[in-house]
């Protein structure tokens, strides 16, 4: 089954990640039977944005909110210039503390000629990146 | 007010992240008891097997990636473990959300890099993926291996056979005191690890020949030479040549040292000496004598090399020959060119099965051509020969 995402998120993903630029944005995703119902924007608490994203306080809050609405939790983050695939550090990390989560990522390396690029994945506990197949949907 | 299984009385509510769910039966809120944060979490820990060693390391520290909460505040601001938990409570168990390009410390150990236009992030992890194999952990594969961890070329390969010497000690800076008697390649292994532990070190404590040359440098994208004979010399170019890889080479003798990139289709060494200089006629592979540093000179210029190869930046010394002089303080550069006769990259190559120059090495020689090789040896060591059939260039 194909993740959806209604249109009017993920222009607001790409927003997120465009104001952000060219740091990395990060924020919650609020998933219903496999269908993104919110979004929701956290800071990037990392010491270097550009090159990493960490939750803070705000973002764990958010978290637990998400869940408390009985919603599976999403991530998200941007890569403003490499490639919509996790890293090797994105795979080191969340493989070891969010496995098996639906993850969103939005890639900028291209927003200038053919545009902005969102994957769908999820990262297990051996690091290994399962790729999602994302509709993204008018209603 | 909750009641566990046991019957016991419940007042504190436990909120389980999605990831630790399996662990408790699907549950999303489970009851604790009352008391400290160090009780309740040991108490957690031994109803629900599997959770201590998602929320502790070995030593039975919680995990830098956990985060746990108290009514919606971090315990590392309240007073950690020992925060204490009324009935009704509220705690909540987190991973930490972090990913990045580069880990933290990376972030740190790089950032020279990352400032620079030319190498940036992209240039990095370029650096990061890249596999280049040294022929030698001695004179020159020891500056180069060490600044190519440095700059985080993210897999070495070494290849060779030796154990540390104590006359390795003048110039082959991979390896100290300590090592002497020790492969060179686990002597190396360590000094990268030191210097690196991002680096990823592969030790191939073997002589290269033909036959694993190709299914040994087959698995890298660059090849830096740093031999010492002219067997291996030729052995490497011609494997370089007929898989299509690029070798920075390097060699050194006495009081020169020289630098050159074999692109495919761009020239190899065979085609400056297409041929090893005969039997008797060539240099002893015992050394003549190396000046300490300038192999450090030649080594560090190959691993810059190999850095602007996998970056993609710069002009390498790809149809150029870097010639260096340590009592004269010149740099020469000689332009050269692919001869299209030459035996293995020419146009019609007559080489086209690796050749094993073992004559070349360890065998008596006639005491009539020892006069003659010394005199050889005086301008080199089986490492160079000065090129004379080349033109200087501009």
């Amino acid at each position: 089954m194909p993740i959806q995402l209604p249109r009017s998120l993920a222009d607001a993903l790409v927003a997120h990640a465009r104001e952000g630029r060219p740091d990395e944005v990060c924020g919650v995703a609020g998933v219903r039977d496999g269908r993104v119902v919110r979004l929701e924007r956290a800071r990037n608490a990392a010491a270097t944005p550009q090159y990493r994203f960490t939750f803070g306080d705000d973002g764990y809050r958010l978290v637990m909110q998400v869940e408390r609405e009985d919603l599976d939790v999403g991530i998200y983050h941007s890569h403003p210039a490499s490639p919509a695939y996790p890293s090797a550090t994105d795979r080191a990390e969340m493989s070891a503390t969010w496995p098996d989560c639906l993850q969103l990522m939005v890639s900028l390396r291209h927003d200038d000629t053919t545009g902005p690029e969102v994957n769908a994945y999820r990262i297990d506990r051996d690091g290994n990146v399962v790729v999602e197949d994302l509709n993204i949907v008018d209603s | 007010m909750a009641t566990s299984d046991l019957g016991v009385k419940m007042a504190v509510n436990v909120y389980i992240p999605t990831p630790y769910r399996a662990l408790t039966g699907g549950q999303a809120r489970v009851a604790g008891r009352p008391g400290t944060v160090a009780g309740l979490l040991a108490d957690l820990e031994s109803r629900f097997p599997g959770l201590r060693q998602r929320l502790r390391d070995d030593t039975g520290q919680l995990h830098r990636y956990i985060n746990v909460y108290v009514n919606n505040r971090e315990i590392d601001e309240l007073q950690g473990e020992q925060t204490a938990l009324n009935e009704g409570d509220e705690v909540s168990i987190i991973p930490a959300v972090a990913g990045g390009i580069f880990t933290e410390e990376q972030v740190k150990r790089y950032s020279r890099h990352l400032l620079l236009q030319d190498v940036g992030p992209l240039g990095q992890r370029k650096l990061m993926n890249a596999r280049v194999l040294l022929i030698g952990a001695g004179g020159l594969g020891s500056p180069a291996a060490l600044y190519l961890a440095a700059a985080g070329v993210g897999t070495i390969g070494i290849i060779d056979f030796d154990v540390v010497d104590h006359s390795n000690l003048q110039r082959q800076i991979l390896h100290g005191t300590d090592d002497v008697g020790r492969l060179k390649v686990e002597s190396a292994r360590d000094t990268i690890q030191n210097i690196n532990s991002n680096v990823k070190v592969e030790a191939h404590n073997m002589i290269l020949d033909s036959t694993n040359a190709l299914d040994l440098f087959k698995q890298y994208d660059y090849i830096v030479n740093g031999v010492d004979n002219f067997p291996a010399r030729y052995l490497a170019n011609d494997a370089v040549v007929m898989l299509g890889k690029t070798m920075i080479d390097g060699g050194i003798n006495q009081f020169e040292g020289l630098v050159s990139v074999y692109a495919p289709g761009q020239g190899c060494y065979r085609c400056l000496y297409p041929e090893p200089p005969p039997p008797g006629a060539a240099p002893s592979c015992a050394e003549a004598g190396v000046l300490g540093v300038l192999p450090g000179i030649v080594g560090s210029i190959e691993a810059l090399e190999t850095m602007k190869l996998i970056l993609g930046i710069g002009e390498p010394l790809i149809g150029r020959l870097l010639l260096f002089d340590a009592l004269t303080m010149e740099f020469r550069v000689l332009k050269t060119r692919r001869d299209p006769n030459c035996p293995v990259c020419g146009d019609h190559p007559t080489i086209t099965e690796l050749i094993d120059y073992h004559e070349y090495c360890g065998i008596p020689v006639p005491p009539e051509l020892e006069e003659q090789r010394a005199a050889d040896a005086s301008r080199s060591n089986g490492a160079v020969r000065t090129p004379e059939l080349v033109e200087a260039g501009e």
